[in-house]
C-alpha cells in the first residue's frame, strides 16, 4: 500500500517537485527584495512627480485589493461594498481634519479602526449568506454609504467634499530641528510612507493567509458545511475575513484622502467597486504579486486610454497576436482552434474599431466590462494564476514557514477508560419532520462507548438524517441528544451549532466527499486540527513564538495522522488531485485530527476498491483500539458484520431491530426491510 | 390623513414598478439560481429604446417593439454572460459577467442617449385626477394596470403554455426536467428573455413620471432585488406585496424625512430582510442536502 502510494506522490506532483519547491520559497522573497528596490528607488530615478504620484496610487490600491483578496480570492464571496469601505476610510480622515484639525497620523489610525467598525456592522448581518445575495447586499451598503455622505452635509460638507492641505508626516518642528533633507525630500516623505504601508500589509496578510485563520477562510470556501464540522465556525471566520479586509479598505482610503487631499461622495461609486474586483482577478487571486498587477492596471489603464495613438498601436499589437494565435491554431489543426476563434476575432476587430474612434475614453467603462468578460472566461486564475500554471518553479511551496514533514507524537489521542459503563450517547425519541415525511419518527439509540455501532437500514430509511441531527446540521423537530462528556454530567448537543459540536468531540466524514479541495491532504488534516490553535489573529500578524511553537507542533501531529490513515507520502498532494479511495481516507484522518470521542463515519467504504475496504477495516479496527467509540453507517454488510460490536437498524424512521451483528442479521423483521415481505408469494 | 393617503396612493405606482423588476429576478432564479446584475441596465435601455421610437411609431405601437427588444436583450445576456459560467460551474463568473454586460450597456447608452437625463413624453393627460382630495396622475393608473398585465400574462403563460410549463418543470427540478427531455437550456435562455422583458416594458412604464436616462436603472434594480428577497426569490406573487411595502415607505421618507434619505429604507430593509429570514417573508425555507 505504501508503495503505490509513493509512486502516486510521483505521478501528482511535478517531476521537478523538490527543487521547484525550494525556489517556489525563494521567488517570494526575491520578489520582495525587487519590489522594494524598485519602490526605494523609483523617485529617484523618474523625478516628475506625476509618475512619482501615478506609483502611489497604484501603492493605495493595491493595499485595498491585497484585503480585497482576503474576501474573494480566500473566502471566495464576492464583495461590491469595498469602494463604499473605501470611502469611509477617506471620509474618517478627511472629516477628522475638517472639524478637528487632526493631521494624517490620526487619520490613518481612524480610517483603519473606523472602516473596521463599519466591516463589522456589515459583516454581521450580511455574512448569514453568500453568493449573490451577498453581493447585492454589499452593494446596497455601498450604495447607502454614499447616500448617507451625500446628505450629511454638517459632518461631511456634502456633495462639494473635503479638501486638505499637503500631509505633514515628520514633524520636525516638534522634535526642535530642521529636516534632515531638504524641500524635494519632503515632498517624497508622503511617498515614502504610502510604500511602507503597502510592504507592511504584504507582511500582514502573508502572515494571515498562512496561519490558521487563512486556513480557516479557505476551508469555509471549499465546504463549509465540512469546515463547521471540523469545529471552525463558518460564521465567525467569514466576519473576521471581513473585518481584517474592511480594515485594510480603511487604510488605503485615508492614505488616499491625504494624497489626493479632496474627498468627494461620487468617487467611491459603483464603478470603482468594479475596477477593485477587475484587479483582484485579473491580477490573480491568493496571491500578493497579483493584487499588485491588477492595481497597475486599473489605475494605469485610464492613462492608456486617454492617448489614442497608443490605444490604436496596443490594439494592432493584440490584433496582432491573435491573428497568429489563430493561424496556428488553424494550420495545426489545434482541438481548440473553434473554443478560441471567437475572443481571437473580438480582439482583431477591435483594431479598426480604435481607428474609427477619435477617443476611447468616452468607452472608458466599456473597455473595463469586456475586459472583466476577458477574465472571467479566459483567465479565471488571473494573469500570476496563469503565469505559475505555465512555469511551475513559480508556485508557492505549500508548506510555507515551519515545514514540518516528520511526524512525531501520536496520532490518535487515547480516549479510553469508561469502556462498558453508561452510554456515551443517548438519543431519545428523536423526530425530525420535513413537511409531511417524517424522516425520524421518535428514534432511541444508546451508543456505548469504546464500541463500533453499526446503523444500517435500506436507502431512505432515515440513517444520513441521522448523522445531521446529531452533527447539529439538522435542529431535530423534537427529542434530545446527550453526549456524556467528562465524569457523569451528560453534555445536551441538540440545539448546538455544528461547530459547537464537533468541538464538544463528535467528528464526522461525509457521504459524498467534503474535502477542502484546493488545499493540500496536510493543510485539511491542519483544518481539522483548528481547535489546538490559542493564538489570536495578532499572534498570526506578529508571528509570536507562542504562534510559531503551535504551529510547529500541529504540523507534526497533522504527518503523524496522514501517516496513520496511510497518507503520509501524499501530505503535499492538493485535495482535489488525490485518487477517490485516498479522499476518503483523508476525510477520516481529518476528523481524527479533531480529537474526538465519537467518530461518525457515513458510508466510508462506499466506493472503495477490495484492498482499499481492508485498509479502512483495519484503520477503524485501530481507531476504537485507541477508544475513540465509532459510528457506522454502511451498506456493505460484510463491513458492517465484521467491525461492529452492536447494530441498530432504521427503516422508515424506526428502529426496527437492535443486538450484536448475528441477531440483527437473522432477525425477521430486518430480512423483510431489506428484501420484501415473503407473505406475497405464500398466498399463491 | 389626506396627505398620508395621497403619500401612499404615490408610493403604490413606484411599488408596482419595484414588483415587476423583481418578478424578473425570480423569473431566472427559478430556473437557473442565477440572476442578471445588470437587470437595471435592461429598464433604462428599454426606456430609451422606447424614447427613440416614439416619434415614429407613437406610444402604443412602441410597447410591442420595446417588449421584443427586451426579450432579446435578455436573451444575449443569458449567452453572453451567464451560460459560460454556469458550465464551468462559477459563482464569481455569472455575477461578473452580468456585471458586466450591465457597465457596458450603461455605458454604450451613455455614448448614443447622452449623459443627460431625458424627458419622456407622457402618453396620457398630464393632469392629476381626484379623487375625495387625492391627486392620482392618469400615467400612475397606467403604471400599476401595465405592470399587473405583464405578470398576470406571463403567469398564464406559465401556468397554460407549453413552454411555460416547461419553464415551471425546469424551476422545480433541472435534472429530472432535463431527462424527460426538456431542453433546459433553451429555458433558461426563455426565462432570461422574459425577464428582460418584464426589466424593459417596466422602464417605458416609469419613464414618463421619472427621467429617463442609461443610470435610471442602477436603483430601481437595487431596490427591487430587496423587494425580490422581501416577497422571496421563490415564491411567486409576494413581489408585489413586496413593492407595495417598499413604495409605500419610501415616498413616506421621502415626504416626512428628507428626499435626500428616500433610497434608504429600501436598502437597509434589504440589509434587514436577510439578516433574520434570509428566504424572504413568504419564502419557505430549503433544507440543505449533505
Amino acid at each position: 500500500m505504501a508503495q503505490s502510494a509513493q509512486a502516486l506522490a510521483r505521478e501528482t506532483v511535478p517531476p521537478a517537485a523538490p527543487a521547484a519547491a525550494g525556489l517556489g520559497r525563494f521567488t517570494g522573497l526575491i520578489g520582495a527584495a525587487l519590489l522594494v528596490l524598485f519602490l526605494a528607488a523609483f523617485p529617484l530615478v523618474v523625478t516628475s512627480q506625476y509618475y512619482v504620484h501615478l506609483l502611489m496610487v497604484i501603492a493605495i490600491y493595491a493595499i485595498l485589493i491585497l484585503g480585497l483578496d482576503i474576501v474573494v480570492g480566500y473566502t471566495g464571496q464576492v464583495s461590491l461594498g469595498h469602494a463604499g469601505l473605501f470611502g469611509v476610510g477617506a471620509y474618517s480622515a478627511a472629516v477628522l481634519f475638517l472639524h478637528f484639525k487632526l493631521g494624517l497620523w490620526w487619520g490613518i489610525l481612524a480610517g483603519i479602526g473606523v472602516t473596521a467598525g463599519f466591516g463589522l456592522l456589515l459583516a454581521i448581518p450580511a455574512l448569514r449568506v453568500s453568493g449573490p445575495y451577498l453581493a447585492m447586499v454589499t452593494l446596497a451598503f455601498g450604495t447607502i454609504i454614499q447616500i448617507f455622505i451625500n446628505e450629511m452635509t454638517p459632518l461631511t460638507n456634502g456633495p462639494l467634499g473635503i479638501t486638505l492641505p499637503p500631509a505633514r508626516v515628520i514633524d520636525f518642528s516638534l522634535l526642535g530641528m530642521q529636516a534632515p533633507w531638504g524641500a524635494a525630500g519632503r515632498k517624497l516623505e508622503f511617498y515614502y510612507l504610502v510604500c511602507l504601508c503597502l510592504l507592511l500589509t504584504i507582511v500582514v496578510v502573508n502572515r494571515i493567509v498562512r496561519s490558521p485563520f487563512g486556513r480557516a477562510f479557505e476551508a469555509l470556501r471549499d465546504s463549509p458545511i465540512a469546515c463547521d464540522c471540523m469545529g471552525v465556525s463558518v460564521y465567525r471566520y467569514k466576519v473576521y475575513a471581513f473585518v481584517v479586509s474592511a480594515a485594510l479598505a480603511g487604510l488605503a482610503g485615508a492614505l488616499f484622502a491625504w494624497s489626493e487631499r479632496y474627498v468627494a461622495p461620487n468617487s467611491y461609486g459603483f464603478e470603482l467597486t468594479v475596477l477593485f474586483l477587475l484587479a483582484v482577478t485579473m491580477g490573480g487571486r491568493k496571491s500578493r504579486a497579483g493584487p499588485l498587477i491588477g492595481a497597475a492596471i486599473i489605475v494605469m489603464m485610464p492613462n492608456i486610454l486617454a492617448d489614442i495613438a497608443l490605444v490604436r498601436i496596443m490594439a494592432g499589437i493584440i490584433a496582432a497576436v491573435a491573428l497568429v494565435i489563430l493561424a496556428a491554431a488553424f494550420l495545426r489543426r489545434q482541438e481548440n482552434r473553434t473554443a478560441i476563434l471567437i475572443p481571437a476575432l473580438l480582439c482583431i476587430a477591435f483594431f479598426p474599431a480604435t481607428l474609427a474612434m477619435q477617443s476611447v475614453t468616452d468607452f472608458r467603462l466599456t473597455v473595463f466590462g469586456l475586459m472583466i468578460l476577458f477574465v472571467v472566461y479566459y483567465l479565471p486564475e488571473g494573469i500570476v494564476g496563469y503565469i505559475r500554471e505555465k512555469l511551475p518553479f513559480l508556485r508557492p511551496a505549500h508548506t510555507g514557514e515551519g515545514t514540518a514533514l516528520s511526524s512525531s507524537g501520536e496520532a490518535l489521542i487515547q480516549q479510553g477508560g469508561r469502556a462498558g459503563a453508561d452510554p456515551l450517547l443517548k438519543v431519545e425519541g428523536a423526530v425530525m419532520q420535513f413537511g409531511g415525511l417524517k424522516a425520524l419518527a421518535g428514534v432511541n439509540l444508546d451508543v456505548r462507548p469504546g464500541t463500533i455501532h453499526g446503523l444500517i437500514g435500506p436507502n431512505g430509511s432515515g440513517k444520513s438524517t441521522m448523522m445531521n441531527v446529531l452533527t447539529g446540521i439538522y435542529k431535530p423537530t423534537d427529542g434530545g441528544v446527550t453526549l456524556a462528556a467528562g465524569a457523569g454530567s451528560g453534555k445536551r448537543l441538540d440545539g448546538l451549532t455544528p461547530s459547537d459540536i464537533a468541538l464538544s468531540g463528535v467528528a464526522r466524514t461525509f457521504q459524498n466527499v467534503q474535502l477542502f479541495r484546493e488545499m493540500t491532504a496536510l493543510e485539511n488534516v491542519l483544518v481539522g486540527l483548528h481547535h489546538a490553535f490559542h493564538g489570536t489573529i495578532f499572534d498570526a500578524i506578529l508571528g509570536t513564538p507562542r504562534r510559531r511553537r503551535e504551529e510547529r507542533e500541529a504540523r507534526a501531529r497533522a504527518m503523524a495522522i496522514l501517516d496513520f490513515v496511510g497518507l503520509g507520502s501524499l501530505a503535499q498532494v492538493e485535495a482535489r488531485n488525490l485518487p477517490y479511495g485516498k479522499q476518503r481516507l483523508l476525510e477520516i484522518g481529518r476528523a481524527l485530527a479533531l480529537d474526538p470521542v465519537l467518530l461518525l463515519l457515513d458510508e466510508p467504504a462506499a466506493g472503495l476498491t477490495a484492498p482499499d475496504i481492508a485498509e479502512l477495516i483495519t484503520i477503524i479496527r485501530k481507531i476504537r483500539d485507541a477508544g475513540i467509540t465509532v459510528i457506522l453507517i454502511e451498506h456493505h454488510m460484510d463491513v458492517v458484520m465484521g467491525l461492529c460490536d452492536r447494530v441498530s437498524v432504521l427503516d422508515f424512521g424506526h428502529k426496527i431491530a437492535e443486538g450484536s451483528a448475528r441477531e440483527v442479521q437473522a432477525d425477521p423483521k430486518v430480512i423483510e426491510a431489506y428484501l420484501g415481505s415473503p407473505v406475497a408469494d405464500a398466498a399463491e | 390623513m389626506t396627505i398620508f393617503l395621497q403619500l401612499v396612493a404615490s408610493g403604490v405606482a413606484v411599488g408596482m414598478i419595484y414588483a415587476a423588476i423583481a418578478f424578473g429576478y425570480q423569473l431566472t432564479f427559478a430556473t437557473s439560481k442565477t440572476l442578471n446584475f445588470g437587470q437595471g441596465e435592461a429598464l433604462a435601455l428599454g426606456a430609451l429604446f422606447g424614447l427613440t421610437l416614439v416619434p415614429f411609431t407613437g406610444y402604443w405601437l412602441m410597447l410591442p417593439l420595446v417588449l421584443i427588444f427586451g426579450f432579446a436583450l435578455g436573451a444575449v445576456v443569458e449567452r453572453l454572460g451567464v451560460r459560460p459560467a454556469v458550465k464551468i460551474k462559477s459563482e464569481y463568473g455569472w455575477i461578473m459577467a452580468t456585471i458586466a454586460l450591465g457597465i457596458i450597456f450603461r455605458n454604450v447608452a451613455e455614448n448614443i442617449w447622452g449623459r443627460d437625463d431625458l424627458k419622456f413624453p407622457s402618453p396620457l393627460p398630464e393632469t392629476a385626477l381626484s379623487f375625495e382630495g387625492i391627486r392620482v396622475l392618469p400615467m400612475e393608473l397606467l403604471i400599476v394596470a401595465g405592470a399587473l398585465l405583464m405578470m398576470l400574462a406571463v403567469e398564464l403563460f406559465n401556468r397554460k403554455s407549453i413552454w411555460g410549463k416547461a419553464v415551471v418543470a425546469t424551476s422545480n427540478d433541472i435534472d429530472a426536467a432535463g431527462l424527460m427531455g426538456i431542453n433546459t437550456r433553451k429555458v433558461i435562455t426563455l426565462s432570461y428573455s422574459i425577464s428582460a422583458m418584464t426589466a424593459a416594458f417596466a422602464g417605458v412604464l416609469v419613464a414618463p413620471v421619472t427621467l429617463t436616462g442609461a443610470t435610471m436603472g442602477a436603483v430601481l434594480a437595487l431596490k427591487a432585488f430587496a423587494v425580490a428577497i422581501i416577497g422571496g426569490l421563490e415564491s411567486g406573487l409576494g413581489v408585489i406585496v413586496g413593492g407595495l411595502i417598499l413604495g409605500i415607505v419610501e415616498t413616506l421618507t421621502g415626504f416626512y424625512i428628507s428626499t435626500g434619505y428616500k433610497d434608504v429604507p429600501g436598502l437597509i430593509l434589504l440589509l434587514l430582510v436577510l439578516a433574520v429570514r434570509p428566504v424572504g417573508l413568504f419564502g419557505k425555507a430549503v433544507i440543505k442536502k449533505v
